[in-house]
């Protein structure tokens, strides 16, 4: 596991490690993988002789992070959501406050 | 005193449920200083509890049929307004805010919950060490780990400090410390008892059950807890399949796979299982020798699906929804330190691996290929007990190890589940019973039976406990 792949994982996690516990929590991590990837091979799998590991293993799609990307609605969408969703319940208990960054609806 | 027992003494007025508790609590304010195995004890109210219970009796009452009887909790069972941990840090504040199906059924049968146990902290662990609040010690040997993760429940019965407990199950973490700790564990079948109230740890594994000292004990909250559940929609009925023992294991098919006899366990501990399984053949059973081979991925498939579906649950402890927030300058800030302070490393550890197998580049690799093989490693099981009633082997590889002699290897540690797991990945039920010991400690029996086969199971049990 390189570098960049842990700082990913620790993202997709919501964790942070200290520096000095980052070794052994990769070393720890990486000696785990290894041992799980070692399953045997399933019936009429193309790979044959290969296990689970990711060191046989081509990841699909790029092991990186993708930053989400907010696109603001444009006027027909708030429009669209304004009269999909009523700003008021019929029993009158809770209103929409604050939607589109407007209190006035 | 088993349950039956206490039950006698009240029946007949020759103790009280009062009495009864008070012996109990005098017992955990002397002993478990030393042994660890309560983070809380809820005194005031299990004697309110239990003078209600005699007041009734006295009167006439219908009473349940757990009547005064002292019940522990693992920590992660919610009783609500009470603090539910799960041993963590993350949870140290948290109070329930609904009970338990389990509990309510206990209380309803007139059961005193009397506090909670320790454990490894959201069941991570095999050794009780991983808890934020401390290790508890193994009253067979105080230098010694009472297994994990219901380390704190094993070892309150073990002690003495209650007649019964509850843990949780998701790869042995009843079985191995009741192994460990010389106490009968057991784990039921996948939807007898429901999970609502249970804080999970992974969805489809998870599943509570009770320890005790005999199996009667096991029978009598297994006849209270089980059966469906409207808010557990994996729940089914199996409470009628709690009947009087027989007696008899005449007829009986013991399949004994050779996967369970393989280098990782101790040759002394080995030949101590084999003597008990000759036992049961001694008394008319039939055993049968199995080749199991997909047994052997069982731990590998297992530490896979569980981390997978830990990330996935233990995402909701953020210090948003639960736990306390820690400061940081935007909400991911928040969430990432609260997290990275408030959990512990094996939690961590669990996350990360569980994140990792479930990623885009590796989920083919990892998680579909273990589930698949946990379709087939039930399927051979399945196959299995057509020929065989029951099978059986050693709960743990080994005893109970010295205190932090694994704590620093997680994959040494990983290996005491290595015949416990098969149970929770093919949602079958499993028993764990005392059947010797080597150098004073304790060893497991592991009897396991076919989805469904909880009563069994448990009557093969009862057999092995009324001719040992």
């Amino acid at each position: 596991m390189t570098d960049k792949e842990f700082d990913v994982l620790l993202e997709l996690s919501g964790l942070t490690v200290d520096e000095g516990e980052r070794e052994v929590m990769m070393s720890d991590v990486e000696s785990i993988l290894g041992y799980v990837s070692q399953l045997p091979e399933e019936k009429g799998e193309r790979k044959k002789g290969k296990g689970a590991s990711s060191m046989n293993h081509e990841p699909r799609t790029p092991f990186e992070l993708r930053p989400d990307e907010l696109t603001a609605a444009d006027a027909k969408e708030v429009e669209a959501i304004r009269r999909a969703f009523p700003l008021i319940t019929e029993d009158k208990l809770l209103e929409v406050q604050d939607v589109f960054g407007s209190k006035d609806l | 005193m088993t349950i039956r027992e206490l039950r006698k003494h009240f029946e007949k007025g020759t103790q009280t449920a009062r009495q009864t508790l008070d012996g109990y609590l005098d017992c955990i304010d002397k002993k478990d200083v030393g042994i660890g195995a309560f983070l809380e004890v809820y005194a005031g109210e299990a004697r309110v509890q239990a003078d209600e219970v005699d007041a009734g009796r006295a009167t006439g009452k219908p009473m349940g049929p757990l009547a005064g009887i002292p019940i522990a909790l693992k920590d992660n069972i919610l009783v609500q307004g009470k603090t539910a941990s799960a041993g963590s840090h993350i949870l140290e504040h948290y109070t329930a805010s609904y009970s338990a199906t389990v509990v309510e059924r206990l209380m309803a049968a007139g059961a005193i919950i009397i506090g909670r146990c320790n454990m490894d902290e959201f069941a991570c662990g095999s050794s009780t060490e991983t808890s934020a609040f401390g290790v508890t010690k193994n009253p067979v040997d105080p230098t010694r780990v009472p297994g994990g993760s219901s380390g704190g429940s094993a070892a309150a019965v073990a002690a003495g400090f209650v007649p019964v407990a509850l843990g949780s199950d998701t790869g042995g973490s009843i079985r191995q410390p009741a192994a460990l700790c010389g106490v009968v564990g057991f784990k039921p079948t996948y939807g007898s008892v429901s999970r609502s109230g249970l804080i999970a740890l992974a969805s489809s594994l998870d599943q509570i059950g009770p320890l005790a000292t005999s199996v009667g004990d096991i029978a009598e909250i297994m006849r209270v807890i089980a059966g469906p559940d409207p808010k557990d929609m994996t729940t089914r009925s199996v409470q009628a399949s709690f009947p009087e023992f027989s007696g008899s294991v005449e007829r009986l098919k013991i399949g004994v796979p050779k996967q369970f006899f393989d280098d990782a366990l101790d040759p002394a501990l080995a030949s101590t299982v084999r003597a008990a399984i000759k036992t049961f053949a001694d008394h008319g059973a039939t055993i049968v020798n199995l080749d199991l081979p997909l047994l052997e991925s069982a731990l590998s498939v297992y530490y896979i699906i569980q981390p997978a579906e830990a990330a996935s649950n233990l995402n909701r402890f953020d210090g948003m929804q639960y736990g306390t927030p820690a400061e940081g300058h935007s909400i991911a800030e928040q969430i990432r330190r609260t997290r990275t302070e408030q959990l512990g490393r094996e939690v961590k550890r669990r996350i990360l691996i569980g994140n990792y197998v479930l990623s885009s580049g590796y989920v083919d690799a990892y998680y579909k290929r273990a589930v698949a093989l946990r379709g087939a490693l039930t399927r051979q099981l399945n196959k299995a007990f057509d020929e065989v009633d029951v099978i059986m082997g050693p709960t743990s590889p080994i005893t109970a190890w010295p205190l932090g002699e694994k704590f620093d290897d997680p994959l040494t540690m990983y290996l005491a589940d290595i015949y416990t797991v098969v149970a929770n990945l093919a949602g079958i039920p499993a028993l764990s019973i005392p059947c010797g010991n080597v150098e004073g400690l304790p060893i497991g029996l592991q009897i396991m039976g076919r989805a469904g086969a909880d009563s069994k199971v448990l009557d093969v049990g009862w057999f092995w406990e009324s001719v040992e």
